[in-house]
């Protein structure tokens, strides 16, 4: 079996609200209620949900962005939070991030240059080593040396994010987590920035961690997929199973709903209403009240995950 | 009679150029189209191929600064000829536009059901008592819970998909003939995307309304057109209906954008890019704009800008090669 790079276990996060007045309690937002998954090395492990399902805070969690208020994180098999700071800081090069937003990620006013050069900055590189290793490194991603004097402004979103997956892999990285890397731009530029992670992840031996709202994008570039609802992982399996046999109602409504599929117009499953929030979450299972087959025991009694078949899991009464 | 085939709103040969202290950039270079009686027509591209600033120039939206020629005939008057109030009068009644992203598009001050009123207001003579209980039956029809609660909510109380509702019943309320949706539903979760795209079909079904759907989502294109506009870099390069163009694409950069999506049959295989990026509005070019990044291109592409080629009754396209090779 392949080696476990990154096991997440029981991860919560809860954020607190400040208390509106002196008599009532004040609340918090489930954002994450004990999730569990682990990747292996040389995977591309996929997180799919809709907004608010608590995917981003995963990946933030993960990198220690956010502090969980439960549950580890286990890198090569030791926990993040216990490490001591040498290994945090080998921790913190070996696995980064990859954000939605280029323009709000990348600062503004640093050239391409000196955005590239940060990373190494931070780890004690001399100047003319940084100097000519991002000069070198513009190429990985398909870029050319002419790019190094530019503001992010005056780039294209493509060349953008091609910025921000190299930040990213400047640090010479195993885990890169993507969080929705290609969902602000369009979709002949988004074609390109998939083909360059798939061919960085051969080239490199990189792990990933996509973070997407887009099942066809997680479909296509994915290993496994993970399913989240409210907080909770509620389907995991290999995402051409998922695809072929999805189990949890849930991920049924959400394949059925992505728009120009060749069953279009037939057996649609259309949920009703929004996802609640998780300030205040259903009893039982959370999905009950959209669920359209939904039983007397799902309002009562949370579903645990369990195995069907072989390494496909769900949390649903149904099975 | 077939009032079917009656076309409701021409577009022939609109350009749209802002003023720059250099120089006008051109967005929209001529492109011509026409919306039938209770159809619903697609336009879609990538973004800055114009789509919007189309959109805007049907409803009178655009600033000052931009030039706009041609002609909008929309039943039998130019739309770009009329005066400021004349337009206020069409604009909300006759034609209404939903936006992208609600939380913007609405007022923030202002209560949800104020709001769709406030329209009632200006096009109809209705009394206070008349006017709301057409308020809160339009809300009841967009499929709002509790009308009568959801009226007193400010725009931030609601949700994506329950203020996307709010800002389609605003579009509604004076039943149009025709609603402009730019890109209504691509800030939207894809469960909630499919319930927004079912309320437009129903509206289009059950009214009388023609609806010019703007996306860059094909999907979401080939789910509620009939007939759909591409457009790239200012101009239109094919119409077709919606099946034949997912079906039969015939322009270069239609196949491609279809060749780019993921899809099931990809996994696992590269998918295909077309190569550089859409060209900046300021680019000027002699030939076909779509040239530097086509696989198909020529010499004659480089210095002769094609015409939109009939190659099926309702399939035209500005390819050189179409209908041939291709």
């Amino acid at each position: 079996m392949k080696e476990r790079i990154l096991e997440i276990q029981d991860l919560t996060k809860h954020f607190c609200l400040r208390r509106t007045s002196l008599l009532r309690k004040s609340g918090s937002i489930k954002a994450l209620n004990g999730i569990s998954f682990s990747i292996s090395r040389g995977e591309s492990f996929g997180i799919v949900g809709e907004s608010g399902c608590g995917k981003s805070t995963t990946g933030y969690s993960i990198v220690g962005l956010l502090k969980p208020t439960a549950g580890k994180v286990l890198f090569k098999g030791k926990e993040v939070s216990s490490m001591d700071a040498n290994s945090l800081r080998e921790f913190r090069k070996k696995v980064q991030l990859v954000f939605q937003d280029t323009s709000g990620s990348l600062n503004p006013r640093g050239t391409v240059e000196w955005i590239l050069s940060e990373p190494l900055r931070a780890i004690g590189m001399g100047k003319r080593q940084t100097r000519d290793l991002v000069a070198d490194s513009l190429e990985l991603v398909g870029l050319g040396k002419d790019l190094l004097g530019r503001f992010p402004h005056e780039l294209s979103g493509g060349q953008k994010q091609r910025i921000g997956i190299l930040n990213a892999l400047i640090l010479n990285p195993e885990v890169i987590i993507a969080d929705e890397p290609v969902s602000s731009l369009d979709v002949s530029v988004q074609a390109q920035i998939l083909n360059l992670m798939n061919k960085l992840q051969d080239r490199l031996s990189l792990t990933y961690l996509f973070i997407s709202h887009d099942l066809n994008v997680v479909h296509y570039f994915c290993d496994r997929i993970a399913v989240m609802y409210l907080g909770e992982i509620v389907e995991l399996s290999e995402s051409e199973e998922l695809y072929r046999s999805p189990l949890h109602p849930y991920t049924q409504s959400l394949l059925s709903a992505i728009p120009g599929g060749s069953d279009r117009n037939t057996g649609r499953i259309i949920l009703e209403g929004d996802a609640p929030s998780p300030l205040n979450p259903p009893s039982g299972c959370f999905f009950h009240p959209r669920c359209f087959k939904r039983m007397e025991i799902c309002s009562r009694v949370k579903p645990k995950m369990i195995e069907v078949s072989k390494d496909h899991f769900v949390s649903c009464h149904l099975y | 009679m077939n009032c079917e085939n009656e076309s409701l709103i021409e577009i022939k040969d609109l350009k749209i150029g802002f003023k720059t202290p250099e120089k006008i950039l051109h967005a929209v270079k001529g492109i011509s189209l026409e919306v039938r009686k209770r159809e619903i027509v697609g336009i879609v591209g990538e973004s800055g191929c114009g789509k919007t600033v189309t959109a805007l120039s049907i409803m009178r939206l655009l600033p000052d600064n931009t030039i706009v020629t041609g002609n909008i005939n929309f039943s039998g008057i130019n739309l770009l000829s009329l005066k400021e109030d004349e337009t206020r009068e069409i604009r909300g009644r006759d034609i209404s536009m939903v936006f992208q992203d609600s939380l913007s598009s609405l007022n923030p001050l202002m209560k949800v059901g104020r709001q769709i009123d406030e329209n009632l207001m200006i096009h109809t003579s209705l009394d206070n008592r008349d006017r709301l209980s057409e308020v809160l039956d339009i809300m009841d029809k967009v499929g709002l819970p509790d009308p009568e609660q959801t009226y007193e909510k400010y725009p931030h109380e609601l949700s994506g998909g329950m203020r996307q509702r709010i800002a389609i019943s605003i579009a509604i309320v004076c039943n149009p003939d025709l609603i402009i949706a730019d890109e209504p539903t691509t800030a939207l979760d894809v469960t909630v995307q499919a319930q927004i795209l079912e309320l437009l079909r129903k509206i289009n079904r059950e009214s009388n309304s023609s609806i010019v759907f703007i996306s860059h989502n094909l999907g979401v294109i080939r789910e509620v057109c009939s007939k759909v506009y591409v457009m790239y870099a200012g101009h239109i390069v094919e119409r077709a209906p919606a099946e034949t163009l997912f079906t039969n694409p015939g322009h270069p950069y239609t196949m491609g954008l279809i060749k780019a999506l993921p899809k099931l049959e990809s996994k696992g295989k590269e998918l295909f890019d077309i190569r550089g990026r859409v060209p900046s509005i300021a680019d000027l070019t002699q030939g076909c704009p779509f040239e530097p990044r086509c696989d198909y291109s020529f010499e004659r592409c480089k210095k002769e800008f094609p015409d939109l080629k009939k190659i099926d009754s309702d399939h035209e396209v500005r390819c050189f090669l179409a209908g041939g090779i291709l």
